[in-house]
């Protein structure tokens, strides 16, 4: 093992590293920050609404129950492994509880932390309405406990490596054991005691007697840490330009198959662009997120302002994002040895941006609509001057990018 | 034909790596391009494909040249390159359908195509599977899939054989012959001599950037003065410089 703690300790050291110098960088740039403050002014904001304006018979705790279960069920263990580890670690695998261990106290740490920021946000809320501040404390503890339980449980189901129905039922077992122990935290019936401490104990008997003898999961935790740091990255990027990132593949084989039916495929680049952007690229991500950042602005925020300013607002963030579909991709050769030219390629990616510029304005003007910010008449405006903003923004674009060598 | 006339270059300018090298490729014709690992092979062949400008001669296609008609140039060459070369977030399938795309191809004419290849390269069952979880020879097959599908008037293939299973080498070996005797014209890079004498009419042979014999076996022979060698032995000969 003394070969494997310091590598695992110096890639903790690393990442983080490069994570403070990111958000060094990001703190020391001007707009950032402002727009922080901004959203976390507008959720104090919202919060302080939600908890006064919501009716006593809300139910509360049950979402304050499902909120939790979620937190807690969801945890992920960060292995640390890495797609070279498959090779020159495999023969040390003898060695590998330790590092096992090492980044079992890491994950728990982290996600005990995680924990207790969703707890202390939800504190005025259980407060308010659930219960004394005493039971809160009593359930902090509990919870915390709880979360290194289901890590554990997590820890086991890699070593499973369980598919198809019986992971399913092996995750429907997690959900339904720590729904149950949530609830019990928060309202500690003594006539459920029993029963709280025995299925945990009697589950992890069982994982431990179905794992004791069971292989290290490499591929699963290549995977995971592939994917955990791509999330991190992707999030990062947000704010600032990284290079070199490789995102994971997602299927997403029901939206391809939408996409197939009713787009073109006589034209190389649409054909390349829609399958890049749903599968690969993080654009994809970028759209839904803001479309979710803004309704919840439209939700928390009633002025109607607050609508009119967040849609264009959103179009265009979204939009200004797009070349990267062309210029930040990472494609074969190939591209360059079609005999298409750079101009059809510029105009597949003008296509399918006015497309997702037409569906986001449609969606994101749906939201204060429904929330009775604007009336039909306004609204249909607001989608206008949205759609007008966006599709200025692609030709503005377009030119560019027919101009720019970075195209094929 | 492909012309390649006194071409000069590299990836810098400061030092070339291929020095004035001329050859032709006639349709219905197959030329070897033989030559030790950092010859110049590949090189030569990204100037071909116009993935790296020469410092001096030129390249036309049937008396064209890339920057005279890119989309023209383009559609006649059909490339196999050494390494696997794909698209992560595309199955072999939409591989496939890309490349059709490229090139025009009707649906019928892909369709028939395609299947055909799958069938013969036993890729029928991965057809709607991603290429990272492929094995090297079958990411090597998506490759031979994709431009054996196009029928390019002219094929650059490097090192086609590396990683693929004995099926696939006799299968691709058929098709590389069938096409020669449809009439496309030939440039193949590889280190397996036996598989280039069964292949080649002529062979263009590189050390260190510059032609060291071309021709026909016959050809070489009497450039090397070696009349009765065999193309293993010419090889040798120009690598370790006997033949000067």
């Amino acid at each position: 093992m003394k070969q494997n703690k310091p590598l695992l300790q110096q890639r903790i050291h690393i990442t983080w590293t490069k994570a403070t110098r990111i958000i060094t960088l990001i703190a020391s740039g001007g707009g950032t920050p402002l727009v922080l403050g901004i959203l976390l002014i507008g959720f104090y904001v919202a919060y302080q609404t939600l908890l006064t304006e919501l009716p006593a018979t809300f139910p509360f705790d049950w979402v304050v129950w499902g909120i939790l279960t979620y937190i807690l069920s969801s945890v992920e263990f960060r292995p640390w492994i890495e797609k070279a580890d498959l090779v020159f670690l495999l023969p040390l695998e003898h060695t590998m509880p330790a590092w096992r261990k090492t980044a079992f106290l890491y994950s728990a740490g982290m996600a005990m932390l995680r924990l207790t920021i969703v707890l202390f946000l939800l504190y005025p809320l259980y407060r308010v309405r659930i219960g004394t501040s005493l039971e809160w404390w009593t359930a902090i503890s509990m919870l915390l406990a709880l979360q290194v339980w289901t890590l554990w449980v997590r820890v086991m189901e890699d070593h499973r490596k369980l598919q198809g129905f019986s992971n399913i039922l092996d995750q429907a077992c997690l959900w339904g054991i720590t729904a149950f122990l949530v609830f019990w935290s928060l309202h500690p019936y003594q006539i459920y005691t029993v029963l709280a401490l025995f299925l945990p104990i009697a589950h992890s008997i069982w994982l431990y007697k179905t794992t004791k003898t069971s292989q290290m999961p490499w591929m699963i935790w290549q995977k995971r840490e592939s994917i955990i740091r791509h999330r991190w990255q992707s999030l990062a990027s947000w704010f600032v330009e990284l290079r070199g990132v490789e995102p994971p593949i997602k299927k997403r084989t029901w939206l391809i198959a939408i996409i197939h039916r009713f787009t073109t495929k006589k034209e190389p680049f649409t054909y390349l662009y829609w399958r890049t952007l749903i599968r690969r690229s993080d654009l994809f991500a970028s759209f839904y997120r803001i479309w979710i950042w803004a309704a919840l602005f439209v939700v928390s925020l009633p002025y109607a302002w607050v609508s009119w300013a967040i849609t264009p607002l959103a179009i265009g963030l979204f939009v200004l994002q797009m070349p990267r579909l062309i210029t930040q991709q990472t494609y074969p050769l190939w591209v360059k040895l079609y005999p298409v030219s750079a101009r059809r390629a510029v105009h597949s990616w003008a296509t399918i941006t006015r497309i997702l510029t037409a569906l986001l304005g449609l969606l994101l003007v749906i939201m204060p609509l429904v929330m009775k910010r604007v009336s039909y008449i306004e609204a249909m405006i607001l989608l206008l001057i949205t759609w007008a903003i966006g599709f200025v923004i692609i030709g503005w674009n377009k030119r560019k990018l027919s101009h720019s060598n970075q195209v094929n | 034909m492909l012309s390649i006339q006194n071409i000069t270059g590299g990836y810098s300018r400061t030092s070339p790596v291929i020095h004035n090298l001329t050859f032709q490729v006639n349709p219905g014709e197959t030329v070897g391009l033989i030559g030790l690992n950092g010859a110049g092979k590949s090189t030569t062949m990204k100037h071909i494909l116009g993935l790296l400008n020469a410092h001096s001669g030129s390249i036309t296609i049937d008396g064209s040249t890339l920057s005279d008609q890119p989309e023209d140039f383009r559609s006649k060459i059909g490339y196999i390159p050494e390494m696997p070369l794909f698209y992560p977030e595309l199955t072999l399938w939409e591989h496939l359908e890309l490349t059709a795309s490229a090139y025009g191809l009707s649906d019928e004419i892909f369709h028939k195509r395609a299947e055909q290849l799958l069938q013969q390269f036993q890729m029928e069952r991965a057809r709607n599977w991603f290429p990272d979880t492929f094995s090297k020879g079958m990411q090597q097959k998506i490759m031979i899939l994709c431009t054996f599908l196009t029928e390019c008037k002219y094929l650059i293939v490097d090192e086609p054989f590396v990683g693929l299973d004995p099926i696939a080498i006799d299968e691709l070996a058929m098709l590389l012959q069938q096409r020669k005797e449809k009439g496309t014209g030939i440039l193949i890079s590889t280190h397996i001599l036996d598989m280039a004498e069964k292949l080649c009419d002529r062979y263009v042979c590189i050390h260190q950037g510059n032609i060291a014999l071309a021709g026909t076996i016959q050809e070489m022979r009497s450039q090397a003065k070696r009349p009765h060698a065999t193309l293993h032995e010419l090889f040798i000969s120009v690598v370790k410089g006997d033949h000067r």
